[in-house]
């Protein structure tokens, strides 16, 4: 269970408590209201009646039945108290039963007429003034219920039951209000990670309330953003069937003039080829850049860097031969990472081809690799021109053209390294470029071995 | 049709571009191609007719290149090569798996294309030509049956695809040395290496699923950085 749940019943019961134990406490302390003290003193009125004919039996003239008076005077006022006579060896003259309580005030020898606590203890009004050892008591009965809180077992039972009954509450109230945000939680936490399926209204059941329209708002919100994501991904793929269709046309076109071209044509040709597939590298770029964009996490699996980068290097020296240019690579030895190997070989990929391109002939782009128990770093460098200071972060948006030299017909200001830096960033690496003195640039490529 | 043809099938949704495709290989001469407009007509075309090749693109409307690949598979073991649109990186290993033999970036040069088709063919040629009786190789508990192309652990068959089986085999033919991608692209898929090239070390990745480690837990098949791979003989 999470601590927000805890927080809420904790709270949620203690409030219970304190209210429930603040409010008997405060009725406890309320003085007795009138129409109890006046129930007090007409009780004080009738015991001294019932004492009175009780002595007038005892010793007047018309000296009858003391106790049968007396008795009269105890069933005539019995809907009302309980009157007990009793006898000098304190039982009732009647042979009732008289109750602990009444033996205990007796005992103490004070009236309890205002009644301390008139919902657990009973109003007790007794006089034993010249009444030859006789006792009239009277007791205002209980109420059933107050009879049974009278009795101290039942009054920790019931503490018990307050306890047990105001955590149930409170932990229904918290499961209430926590489960459904845990749901949305949870939801928030998939649809961040790109998983735009996710709905929550039908886990909040029946409910109709702000909590169950807040679910209903989320899917509402996410929906839409599925079929925004989704259309423009739909468009991204149609763009690109679209444009890759006749460019695969072109393409054979050409492969097919070139069967019968002369040679004149042949060199045209080839160059129209060069840019076709420079076109087609452009749409694969913009293809992968926009579902880079989509993407929130990574597919891992252990990958040796310095063998990817190694491959890398091997492939960008080949095509670097034709211009004078060549590829140095360098490693120590490194961990083996989990990271998407197709996303960082096209992350490194991209640094080293954008190297390659800045850097004058006859130069050569060094690559190296090295790392620890907490990274692997790529470094790449180029003897090119380098960038202005205040570009260094802008070289990583695609295509930005920052002052870099005009590198006839390469693309510059291409989506290279805005794919490497979406790339790397999804590995919760870092990449970085610095000028190198007196020119060129240098590209730092550090991806964490731990996720 | 004449049986000297290379008998190709060609499965494109684009018309226009099938037809060029007919066109330049007609002009090339030696082929004859034979073209389909879905998936679903491709895989029956498949079936029906015994082609040398077959050239699926991955883009297929109504049943997706993968998808008529994975019947076409399941049917007959025609080479296929896949054409696929560059940036497609997933997608090109997922075609791999199933059991492509080679892939295609499109749009390509068809010369390209042709070159592949042929290298297929030699290396088909060469597979076809195989006596029954040639040896089997045996390292540990791997051995492989050149005649059946098959590969069994123990007495379990493991289900290979062809370029798989051949991958395998230019491994475990010079067992404990380094075999480099280039020689494994030459025996296994009958062409060169190519720059920015991941078709081997895709086989490769799929071997290893499919055989898992030595018996005693080591990885059988090793990168030797920037040489190639090796295949691990027990000590």
């Amino acid at each position: 269970m999470s601590r927000f749940f805890w927080r809420i019943l904790l709270s949620t019961w203690l409030v219970v408590a304190f209210t429930t134990t603040a409010s008997l406490w405060v009725a406890a302390l309320m003085p007795a209201s009138d129409p109890t003290v006046a129930s007090g003193q007409r009780m004080d009125r009738l015991v001294a009646l019932v004492a009175r004919d009780l002595r007038a039996a005892q010793s007047g003239p018309m000296a009858g039945d003391p106790l049968g008076a007396a008795r009269d005077a105890a069933l005539d006022l019995a809907p009302l108290f309980d009157v007990f006579i009793l006898a000098p060896d304190g039982r009732d003259v009647l042979g009732r039963d008289v109750s602990e309580v009444v033996r205990t005030t007796l005992e103490k020898g004070v009236n309890h007429r205002d009644g301390i606590d008139t919902l657990v203890a009973p109003r007790i009004v007794f006089e034993d003034t010249d009444l030859a050892g006789y006792t009239v008591v009277a007791v205002e009965p209980l109420a059933p219920i107050s009879r049974a809180l009278a009795r101290r077992e039942v009054r920790l039972v019931q503490l018990a039951l307050l306890v047990i009954a105001s955590a149930l509450a409170a932990a229904l109230l918290a499961r209430f209000v926590v489960r459904p945000v845990r749901a949305l939680q949870q939801a928030g936490r998939r649809v961040a990670a790109g998983d735009l399926s996710v709905r929550v209204a039908p886990g909040v059941g029946a409910r109709k309330d702000d909590i169950a329209q807040l679910a209903h708002d989320f899917d509402a919100m996410t929906a839409r953003i599925d079929t925004l994501l989704s259309s423009q991904q739909r468009l991204m793929r149609d763009v690109s069937h679209e444009l890759r269709s006749p460019l695969a046309r072109l393409q054979a076109l050409i492969s097919i003039a070139r069967q019968s071209g002369s040679d004149d044509d042949l060199e045209r040709l080839d160059r129209m080829e060069a840019e076709l597939e420079r076109l087609d590298a452009l749409i694969g770029d913009i293809l992968m850049f926009a579902r880079l964009q989509a993407r929130a996490e990574v597919e891992r699996h252990p990958t040796d860097v310095v063998d990817l980068v190694q491959t890398i290097c091997d492939d960008a020296a080949i095509e670097a031969q034709a211009e004078h240019k060549q590829v140095l690579f360098e490693a120590e030895e490194t961990p083996v990472i989990e990271v998407d190997s197709g996303l960082i070989h096209s992350a490194i990929d991209n640094v080293v081809r954008n190297a390659l391109r800045h850097t004058p002939a006859a130069t050569a782009v060094r690559v190296r690799v090295d790392g620890n128990g907490a990274r692997v770093r790529v470094i790449v460098e180029d003897d090119g021109p380098g960038v202005p200071e205040s570009a260094l972060t802008e070289i990583f948006e695609p295509f930005v053209r920052v002052g870099r030299a005009p590198s006839g017909h390469s693309p510059s200001g291409g989506i290279g390294l805005a794919i490497a830096q979406r790339s790397v960033r999804l590995h919760a690496g870092v990449i970085r470029a610095s000028n190198r003195e007196p020119s060129g640039l240098r590209v730092e490529i550090v991806l964490p071995t731990l996720h | 049709m004449a049986d000297s043809n290379i008998n190709v099938l060609l499965v494109d949704d684009d018309v226009a571009f099938t037809d060029l495709v007919a066109e330049f290989l007609d002009a090339e001469g030696g082929f004859a191609v034979t073209r389909r407009h879905d998936g679903a007509a491709g895989v029956a075309a498949a079936e029906a007719v015994a082609f040398d090749v077959i050239v699926l693109d991955v883009g297929l409307p109504e049943l997706n290149g993968f998808e008529a690949l994975r019947r076409i598979r399941g049917a007959v073991d025609t080479p296929v090569i896949m054409l696929t649109a560059r940036g497609d990186d997933i997608d090109r290993i997922l075609g791999l798996e199933i059991g492509a033999d080679d892939y295609v970036p499109k749009p390509c040069n068809l010369r390209e294309l042709v070159a592949r088709i042929r290298a297929i063919l030699r290396r088909q040629a060469r597979v076809d030509s195989a006596d029954s009786a040639s040896d089997v190789l045996r390292v540990g508990d791997l051995r492989l049956e050149p005649g059946a192309q098959s590969a069994l652990l123990g007495d379990t068959v493991v289900a290979l695809t062809g370029a798989e089986y051949l991958v395998l085999e230019a491994l475990v033919r010079d067992a404990g040395t380094v075999v480099s991608k280039d020689a494994i692209a030459r025996h296994a898929l009958g062409r060169r290496i190519m720059p920015y090239d991941r078709s081997v070390d895709a086989h490769i990745a799929n071997l290893r699923k499919k055989l898992g480690p030595l018996p005693e837990g080591r990885q059988r098949i090793k990168t030797v950085r920037g040489r190639g791979y090796l295949y691990v003989t027990t000590a």
